[in-house]
């Protein structure tokens, strides 16, 4: 048998992902690289992430661009004009390239709406995360339940491009009926799009002290199941496909640029704390916003950390990301990228997985039956325990 | 030395009711130590000893003491404190002519008191019996005196109030010592005969053994000979305990003191044994010795394989300090190779565990005790065994035989009916129930040591909401309906979590066994089937149902690398668990045994 090889993603990156690190406040759950906002530190930063853009090219013609952070909704409009303007001016475009940018509740006016959609943004991201305000100021959120309402309202009534609502399930008080009723109510705006995102503890956030402190911070983890079946029923109801574990679409508004993420293709990313991937590396910028900006000035490195990616690693990276879509892993791409000895790899790790359905190899796919998805991470976590990597 | 000026004697008495203390109060009265050095307890040199407030190695003082212009030495002999080390503590009595038997005022009388002053008439060791902490305020001393009188068969006006704690009564002990215990008997002219009542190990010194120096004299530079051990020595370095060490040219009979010979390992001197001069060829060793035999096993096996040779080493340096400590290598289908211990019994296994924590920074998997059995097979030969593993085909068995105990409990009478209802529950046979005092007996049971081996202590503190107490000695092997039930997790056989049990036991400990795996086995993606069988018929079952979801958490921002280390971190931590097929179980289930109780 062939050993296991990465022939890398079939084509070059056509993705980027930008790293706005500011924030009003910090998010107890949040583990992004953020940093408290500073107004002066918008323009250098802007200025920073085009010089960073000027030092990889992008070749093929750009299909997905994501504002992420952080908060990108705090650059003003002139900013962010700026940015998406620089970035066209570096690399050609796809004609119907997918624009997303994340933002809070509380930067949705009907200002910045009309000044996104005029910078060539066509799709945002509203992190809504609950329709309680007890726990949205729990969990430290900018906004509140009402703030949230008159967002959506604006974007239902007055955004013209795809556009998608965050939820946050597991945070501790929560019942299985205030998952149905946080659905429910976002079901009103009828967003194209839903991102359902379960509550994890991660390490250096507030949670995580106060859970080490012996507090309760989370829903019990006993109830997931059940919340699980409630969202995605109604979702289900309502025409979503569910398409990843965690998002949900109305047909043609699937994210094209998390799908980008998961096919384990090439991406850059761009900004402090933004992590990219060109075959055959992995690497993850520094996080410090400041010393960012100086180095690019400077004409210094930013990468702080970066990997060749083994093949073994990377076909596990496929599967850790791939096996979380409703689609799967197609077997002729991973023929083409990983040789068939992938097939040894996977049969050898997962077999009692295989012999009992619960991970599906047909002629044209490895995935998870539809029933199965919820246990994604699961299944990858028993397939990494059997695999070299 | 003066033969005649010479006391030996040691210090009888319940945990906690006060040893150290009164020997501490001892030392400084004799101004074998200065009060301003003397830490609390200075007989108590292990950490662990002094955390649980118990004495389990015997240690020893000589105190010079002036009493009617005459200087004696009284040579106090620590006794341990636990019935596990009832031969220690035989051997220990063999060395003294008198024994303080110390009562607490508020406790009273309890089992080991009986226990150990039975053993001190045996020896016939002189008794001054002493009623400590008489200026408690829960002291009750008329009551604790008729006790004494009841059980013990004391004159109650023999007894001394003392307070260890604040020093009362500590002269008037001292000088019963001198007026009462006779001094040692012994041929001064005889060929030397001395008794190793203990030994331990010193980092610099090798061996350090305890001796009481029967017959004749024992001299700095003798060649001398171990009879049970048949081994030839040089006497490098022989003293008395001060309670340091501190040397001296000789010893003389009625003497105690220690022998260093350059011997490097505690299993190469044995407990009982008899020190004499290599050149008398025929001298007769001291009666009361034989080999400390383990009746308590279980496995111990390191989580990760690499770490074997590192826990034989860690044993091995256990075994330097503790002869009655044996291992050998076993290996166990779920659990790899590892070793098989032996301890004399649950106490002893408890303080090697915690010493094996302490000493080396290996992560280990323990297995539920077991006893040692006796089988007899077809072809009429007896045979020990110490693992479930080694159980034969049930054909091949003609007797299972187990080891049995006399168990004495001392409890205030309330509590009689329920303590009375849980030996018998654990096969425990009744033989006597006698009045000491007022409200307070005590009750006899012949009982199979497994039996007492697990959580028969603890519920015997609950029920009597911790004042019984008890004690129990080896009586003999007898036979009885005893099986092997394996246990097994989809379908293979955990050889690691089987156990003897008798038969009318099998099922309602298989399945407090399998609850107990439930709670600690994890959800797995499939349905986890156990199952306890005896021979080929199932007696319990339980299943474990499977994870139904995940917490599905956000990748960062395309930050993939992230992602796998998380998944690589998760695989670090699984692979500390022992797979069984293909699930995973965690260390604490290997003691499912332990914590599981009958129905």
């Amino acid at each position: 048998m062939d050993p296991l090889q990465d022939n890398g993603p079939p084509g070059p990156a056509t993705s980027v992902y930008v790293h706005v690190p500011f924030c009003r406040d910090r998010c107890t759950y949040c583990a992004f690289p953020t940093v408290a906002d500073d107004p002066y530190a918008h323009e250098p930063l802007v200025d920073a992430l085009l010089g960073e853009a000027a030092r990889a090219p992008i070749a093929a013609p750009l299909r997905t661009l994501y504002l992420g952070g952080g908060t990108p909704g705090l650059l003003a409009p002139h900013l962010i004009e700026r940015l998406v303007t620089g970035l066209r001016a570096h690399g050609p475009w796809a004609p119907e390239a997918e624009v997303t940018i994340e933002v809070n509740p509380a930067n949705v006016t009907a200002e910045t709406l009309r000044a996104w959609t005029g910078c060539g943004i066509n799709r945002l991201s509203v992190g809504v995360q609950t329709f309680r305000n007890d726990a949205l100021r729990e969990l430290a959120r900018r906004h509140d339940a009402e703030a949230a309402r008159r967002a959506l309202s604006l974007v239902a009534d007055r955004w013209s491009g795809s556009w998608s609502a965050d939820l946050l399930i597991g945070w501790r008080g929560q019942e299985v009926s205030d998952v149905r009723r946080d659905v429910e109510q976002l079901m009103r705006w009828e967003p194209p799009h839903v991102s359902i995102y379960g509550l994890t503890i991660e390490p250096r956030t507030a949670l995580e002290a106060r859970a080490r402190r012996g507090h309760v911070v989370a829903a019990p983890e006993s109830l997931h199941a059940e919340m699980d079946d409630t969202w995605s029923a109604v979702l289900h109801e309502r025409g979503y496909e569910r398409y990843e574990v965690s998002n949900f679409a109305r047909a043609h508004h699937r994210s094209q640029h998390n799908q980008a993420y998961w096919a384990n293709g090439s991406y850059l990313g761009l900004g402090p704390g933004a992590a990219g991937s060109v075959h055959p590396f992995r690497w993850r910028n520094l996080a410090d916003p400041t010393e960012y900006v100086a180095r690019i000035a400077d004409g210094r490195p930013v990468r702080e950390f970066a990997e060749r990616v083994s093949p073994q690693a990377r076909l596990l990276e496929s599967l850790a990301i791939g096996l979380r879509t409703r689609d799967g892993l197609g077997t002729d791409e991973l023929d083409r990228r990983f040789s068939p000895a992938w097939r040894t790899v996977v049969e050898d790790a997962a077999a009692p997985l295989l012999d009992q359905g619960i991970l599906q190899l047909d002629d044209a796919t490895l995935r998870l039956p539809p029933a199965e998805l919820v246990r994604a991470d699961r299944v990858v976590s028993e397939i990494a325990m059997m695999v070299e990597s | 030395m003066n033969q005649a000026h010479i006391r030996n004697f040691c210090i009888i008495a319940h945990i906690d009711h006060g040893k150290s203390t009164l020997a501490d109060r001892m030392l400084e009265l004799t101004q074998t130590v200065e009060k301003r050095d003397s830490r609390d307890q200075q007989l108590d040199d292990m950490d662990l000893e002094r955390e649980r407030g118990i004495t389990i190695k015997a240690k020893a003082a000589s105190m010079d003491y002036l009493k009617d212009g005459i200087r004696y030495r009284l040579n106090l002999i620590d006794t341990p404190g636990h019935v596990d080390f009832n031969y220690e503590v035989e051997r220990a009595l063999q060395a003294c002519e008198g024994a303080v038997l110390l009562v607490d005022a508020a406790q009273g009388v309890e089992a080991q008191t009986v226990h150990n002053t039975m053993l001190a008439d045996q020896a016939r060791l002189e008794i001054i019996p002493v009623i400590n902490k008489i200026d408690l305020a829960a002291a009750r001393v008329d009551d604790v005196s008729e006790q004494i009188e009841n059980v013990l068969t004391i004159e109650r006006e023999r007894i001394v109030p003392a307070s260890a704690k604040s020093g009362i009564g500590t002269k008037e002990i001292l000088d019963r010592i001198v007026d009462e215990v006779p001094p040692p008997a012994g041929d001064p002219e005889a060929p030397l005969r001395a008794l190793i009542y203990d030994a331990e190990f010193n980092d610099y010194r090798g061996v350090v053994m305890h001796l009481r120096i029967i017959d004749g004299a024992l001299n700095a530079g003798d060649r001398i000979r171990l009879m049970a051990g048949d081994t030839r020595h040089e006497a490098v370095e022989i003293g008395i305990f001060r309670p340091g060490l501190e040397p001296r040219k000789t010893l003389g009979t009625g003497e105690v003191g220690y022998l260093i010979a350059n011997i490097k390992t505690l299993s190469a001197v044995r407990i009982g044994d008899t020190v004499v001069l290599d050149k008398d060829r025929t001298s007769e060793s001291l009666p009361g010795y034989r080999p400390a035999r383990p009746m308590v096993f279980c496995g111990i096996y390191p989580v990760q394989n690499k770490d074997f040779d590192t826990l034989r080493n860690a044993l091995t340096r256990l075994q330097l300090n503790d002869a009655a400590f044996t291992f050998t290598p076993e290996s166990s289908e779920a659990l790899g190779f590892g070793f098989r211990c032996g301890f004399l019994g649950l106490l002893h296994m408890e303080i090697v565990q915690e010493r094996l924590e302490r000493e080396s920074r290996i992560d280990i998997v323990q297995t539920a005790p077991n006893v040692t059995y006796e089988l007899v097979d077809t072809e009429g030969k007896t045979e020990r065994i110490d693992s479930p593993a080694e159980v034969p085909d049930p054909t091949k068995i003609v007797e299972f035989r187990e080891p049995v105990v006399k168990l004495d409990i001392v409890t205030p009478d309330e509590f009689v009916g329920p303590l009375m209802k849980l030996a018998i529950e654990r096969r425990g046979r009744f033989l006597k129930q006698e009045y000491i005092g007022p409200g307070r007996l005590i009750l006899g049971f012949r009982i199979p040591l497994s039996e007492i081996i697990f959580d028969f202590f603890d519920k015997m503190k609950s029920i009597s909401r911790g004042y019984a107490t008890m004690d129990y000695e080896f009586e003999s092997f007898i036979a009885d309906d005893l099986v092997k039930m394996r246990i097994m997790v989809n379908g293979d056989e955990v050889d690691a979590l089987s156990t003897i049990a008798h038969r009318s036991h099998c099922q309602s400990r298989g399945r407090s066994i399998l609850r107990v795996l439930r709670k600690e086995i994890p959800r797995h993606m499939f349905k986890v089937a156990l199952q306890a069988a005896v021979g080929g018929t199932i007696v319990a079952r339980e299943n474990i149902a499977p994870v139904r979801k995940d917490v599905t958490s956000k990748c960062y921002g395309g930050d993939i690398s992230r992602k796998r280390k998380l998944l690589e971190k998760q695989k670090e931590g699984k692979k500390r668990l022992k797979m069984v097929g293909n699930v995973e179980i965690p260390q604490k289930a290997f003691l499912a045994v332990l914590s599981a109780t009958d129905d």
